[in-house]
């Protein structure tokens, strides 16, 4: 399977400032999540990536292209930036037309994509509005209905949730997993970690211009061997169950509650401890209720390596 | 003893809120010392300082020659082209509230300048900046809001217009032989406070409706300078095609000129037509008051709504 | 310290609010709805900006049908607003003593109180530099702090994490949990995003097309009712799942790929199902009590689908 982007020592500065610092990096096809602090590089990276500026340094490959100022690469990627940016005067569907027509459709095949677009942003009522009457949800779906109306390989999109209220952004999740399943890689740029977790375990971190960590979610939990997992547990006689865990190698500590009902322990062998666990929990019968190591989502990944 | 520790960082507010009237003087405060926190426009007072100084050492001479008494400087012997000139001027017995005229006559050309840089984004700016949406989340009426914006700029525009007129004045009282200055024109000093006060409002009011037209202060900046000289030039114009100096009421600059005249019993002044009525002048002025704050009462009663 | 009865309001033809029923005690309050059910004109009336059209309503002690009321109502509410707002060319001591004094403090409460809130929302050295050069997270609690200043009875926060990054959504939602729960004060949070009132709020209140909809404490709307469990599972399920089958509890497997089991009455733990587990050497990763997040809740009691 060919690589989606390859990056290698990719760097950019803006004067004295330096937005990304060789960073190396290759993508497979797939849904990708772009996370990192605000002033990251995220952004450099996205624009990067969408060939609106050129790397001051090393190189950067996307579907086999060099993405700057390349109106071949133009056709074969979507983008949709941050900034609230439509042509208040035009209708949806003329903004759509338009903006399909400049990746080289002709007229009738541009109506005929945008209508579909439209369509699949949910915004088919709208579409003869004009856009300045929008709401920021509204505007943020056309957005994203423009990216995907010359039928690209690749999308790339910009924190796509803001503004959007539960109902929208449920939807226009549904939207990017259909639109996955259909072989469109995405590259997501958010905030919102809940949002990216449940659309893909895949993960770019990035922080003061340098790749910070990439991959699944689990698998860089797993590196963070400094770290010991956190598991919390709650059981009726929360202390005997303690003391029992004590008694295993693998736990490094147990807290418990003012409560007496909860529990929280740090591994450093999560494995290790849910083999033992039960055995353990059948001898002592403390009267397990919850058992939930929390400190492997996306959260807590971020919230470990950029601290 | 009893240890004590205090580390709670959010406290209750023991205070008691007033039920104040005058909000504005708050926002009239801050609004100032705001302003005054660029230092270098305050350059624009220097010519009217600059005048100020000439005109006041004028009216002393001319006392000063009324008594017999010629200041050396003004002999043949010490002096300069430019004192030869002040002495030729004080010579010439001119009354004291014609200079003071001069004052006000010359120092509103700089009135718009001022008004201009201070007051042109009072408005524009908090609009721009989304200040109204704090500002009206207080017990603030929107009278609390337009006085106290007004009173900004009202003060930088009087210290431009009143303070030289007071000075020139105060400097006629004191050069004069005993009280005979006060005792005798006295009322020169309410000429000027009449005077000041119109000129201030008008001018300021004025100011702050364009700026609410605008986000940005530069925008309101061109408007007010091109409306000043486009109803210049449109009264000369009308005045001279219909041989009819009444025209003059569509320029404000006029108005304030012929107000002036009036109040300071000028009769001629060079390059300054004066056969029209003061009243028409009056009404001219009430005119743009009237608009004026129509427009600062809609355009407020829009910021209010926050959210 | 709400109570609102009936209350209606119509722009033109649209009616965005719809003879509204509203009681909330206090404590920390979620307010949500889709775009245009009404939020907006509802902020507007707590906030006595708005002259209802009928209608009955007592927000923190005052009557928002009166001008009286409504003036003496925003010396009572504390907003803190979702747009960028801020007053130009000021510094952060110099915005929340300006606004604290508009409130009603006088001259030396406000500067002494601006501190003090600009402390408790953690902006240092920074309150000294002028607010237009803040960062996205600074302006945030610039915002928050000026809310405070002048201790209002009722707090709303509009998209309080709007903008900032993970770590500054977390800050800022750890000051507005602290805020509803350690300094008890009355806050209506409206958020779109239903994990952060889930994490700060103990009410919620949905609004749609101007009337409430549904109203209750987060607990119960998302509560677990004791006995259903939700489990990961590692290893080969199959004897495992006959042997929960054989002491009738049912694995069942939903429709995102979850694990669920619903204890027999009377169970007080899960212990029998590590006994299993430990039997037939399938390794327990996660166990919890089957909730709905509130995002479910949300979705559903509009009429949608709960997504997975």
């Amino acid at each position: 399977m060919s690589l989606l982007l390859e990056a290698r020592d990719l760097s950019r500065y803006y004067g004295q400032v330096v937005g990304l610092n060789d960073l190396t990096l290759s993508l497979e096809p797939g849904v990708v999540g772009l996370l990192g602090p605000n002033g990251a590089g995220k952004s450099t990276f996205l624009k990067l990536v969408a060939g609106e500026i050129r790397p001051s340094r090393g190189t950067l490959t996307v579907l086999g292209h060099v993405p700057f100022a390349n109106p071949d690469y133009f056709r074969l990627i979507g983008f949709a930036p941050q900034q609230d940016a439509v042509y208040e005067e035009m209708t949806g569907l003329e903004f759509v037309i338009f903006l399909t027509r400049l990746s080289g459709h002709r007229e009738a095949a541009a109506r005929a994509r945008a209508e579909q677009a439209i369509e699949r942003v949910g915004l088919a009522d709208a579409r003869h509005r004009r856009t300045g009457g929008y709401s920021k949800g509204m505007r943020q779906r056309i957005r994203i209905a423009q990216a995907i109306a010359h039928d690209p390989r690749f999308l790339i999109i910009d924190e796509p949730m803001t503004g959007l209220d539960p109902l929208a952004r449920a939807e226009m999740s549904e939207l990017f997993r259909a639109l996955a399943v259909q072989g469109l890689s995405i590259l997501i740029s958010s905030h919102i970690l809940h949002e990216v977790e449940a659309l893909t375990p895949n993960v770019v971190l990035v922080h003061r211009g340098r790749l910070l960590a990439r991959g699944p979610v689990r698998e860089i939990r797993r590196l963070l061997t400094r770290q010991p997992r956190k598991v919390e547990i709650r059981a009726r006689d929360a202390r005997r169950l303690a003391s029992a865990l004590l008694e295993s190698a693998v736990v490094s500590s147990v807290r418990i509650e003012a409560d007496g009902v909860r529990l929280s322990l740090e591994t450093s062998d999560l494995e290790r401890l849910c083999s033992d666990l039960p055995a353990l929990a059948g001898r002592v019968g403390a009267g397990i209720q919850t058992f939930e190591s929390r400190d492997a989502s996306l959260e807590a990944v971020f919230d470990y390596l950029v601290t | 003893m009893k240890a004590t520790t205090h580390t709670e960082v959010y406290r209750r507010f023991q205070g008691r809120l007033a039920p104040a009237r005058l909000r504005c003087l708050p926002l009239l405060a801050a609004g100032v010392r705001v302003a005054l926190k660029r230092k270098w426009p305050l350059l624009l007072y220097l010519p009217p300082f600059g005048a100020m100084l000439v005109l006041s050492f004028i009216v002393y001479t001319k006392f000063l020659l009324e008594e017999g008494l010629a200041p050396a400087v003004l002999t043949p012997a010490g002096a300069n082209p430019g004192t030869q000139v002040i002495g030729s001027l004080a010579g010439t017995l001119i009354e004291v509230h014609t200079i003071v005229f001069w004052s006000v006559f010359g120092m509103g050309q700089f009135a718009l300048l001022i008004a201009g840089w201070y007051g042109a984004g009072l408005i524009a700016e908090d609009r721009r900046r989304g200040a109204h949406l704090l500002y009206f989340a207080r017990p603030l009426s929107k009278l609390d809001y337009l006085l106290g914006k007004l009173g900004v700029v009202a003060c930088f525009i009087g210290a431009g217009v009143l303070v030289p007129a007071l000075a020139i004045a105060l400097t006629a009282v004191f050069a004069a032989p005993g009280w005979s200055f006060l005792t005798e024109h006295g009322s020169i000093f309410l000429d000027i406070l009449l005077y000041t006060s119109v000129h201030t409002f008008v001018l300021a009011s004025f100011m702050l409706a364009i700026s609410s037209l605008f986000k940005r202060w530069a925008y309101a900046v061109v408007t007010i300078a091109g409306y000043v000289l486009l109803s210049s030039g449109l009264a000369n114009l009308l005045s001279w095609l219909n041989r009819d100096q009444s025209w003059q009421v569509l320029s404000p600059t006029r108005c304030l000129w012929r107000l002036a005249a009036s109040i300071f019993e000028v009769e001629q002044v060079v390059g300054v037509r004066l056969d029209w009525s003061p009243a028409l002048a009056w009404s001219g002025l009430g005119g743009v008051v009237a608009l004026s704050w129509l427009v600062l009462w809609l355009r407020v009663r829009r910021m209010e709504s926050v959210a | 310290m709400i109570e609102i009865h009936g209350l209606s309001k119509s722009y033109g033809s649209v009616r965005a609010l719809d003879g509204l029923e509203l009681t909330l005690a206090g404590g920390p309050v979620g307010l949500l709805g889709p775009n245009g059910a009404g939020k907006t004109t509802l902020i507007k009336l707590l906030l006595g900006l708005l002259e209802p059209d009928a209608g009955s309503a007592t927000i923190a002690g005052q009557d928002p049908t009166t001008p009286a009321g409504r003036r003496a109502l925003r010396a009572s509410v504390g907003y803190m607003p979702e747009s960028d707002c801020l007053i130009p060319r000021m510094n952060g001591v110099e915005l929340v003593t300006t606004l604290g004094r508009l409130s009603g403090l006088t001259a030396t409460d406000a500067l002494t109180r601006a501190h003090e809130v600009l402390d408790y929302v953690g902006l240092d050295e920074a309150r000294y530099r002028i607010a237009d050069d803040y960062s996205t997270g600074m302006k945030q609690r610039l915002k928050l702090a000026q809310a405070l200043v002048h201790d209002p009875a009722l707090l709303l926060l509009d998209e309080p994490t709007n903008g900032l990054d993970p770590k500054g959504r977390r800050e800022m939602l750890e000051l507005v949990h602290d805020l509803g729960h350690a300094q008890e004060k009355n806050i209506l949070l409206c958020s779109h995003l239903l994990p952060d009132v889930e994490a700060t709020c103990r009410d919620v209140v949905v609004l749609k097309q101007g009337r409430v909809t549904l109203t209750g404490a987060i607990e119960e709307l998302t509560g677990a009712d004791g006995r259903g469990f939700e489990l990961e599972l590692d290893g080969e399920l199959a004897p495992f799942e006959a042997a929960l089958a054989a002491d009738g509890i049912a694995l069942r497997r939903e429709r995102d790929g979850r694990r669920t089991v619903e204890l027999p009455a009377g169970a007080r733990d899960a212990d029998v199902l590590f006994a299993l587990a430990a039997r037939h050497e399938v390794r327990i990763l996660a166990l919890r009590e089957r909730r709905a997040t509130l995002e479910q809740v949300f979705l559903a009691g509009l009429g949608r689908e709960e997504r997975p």
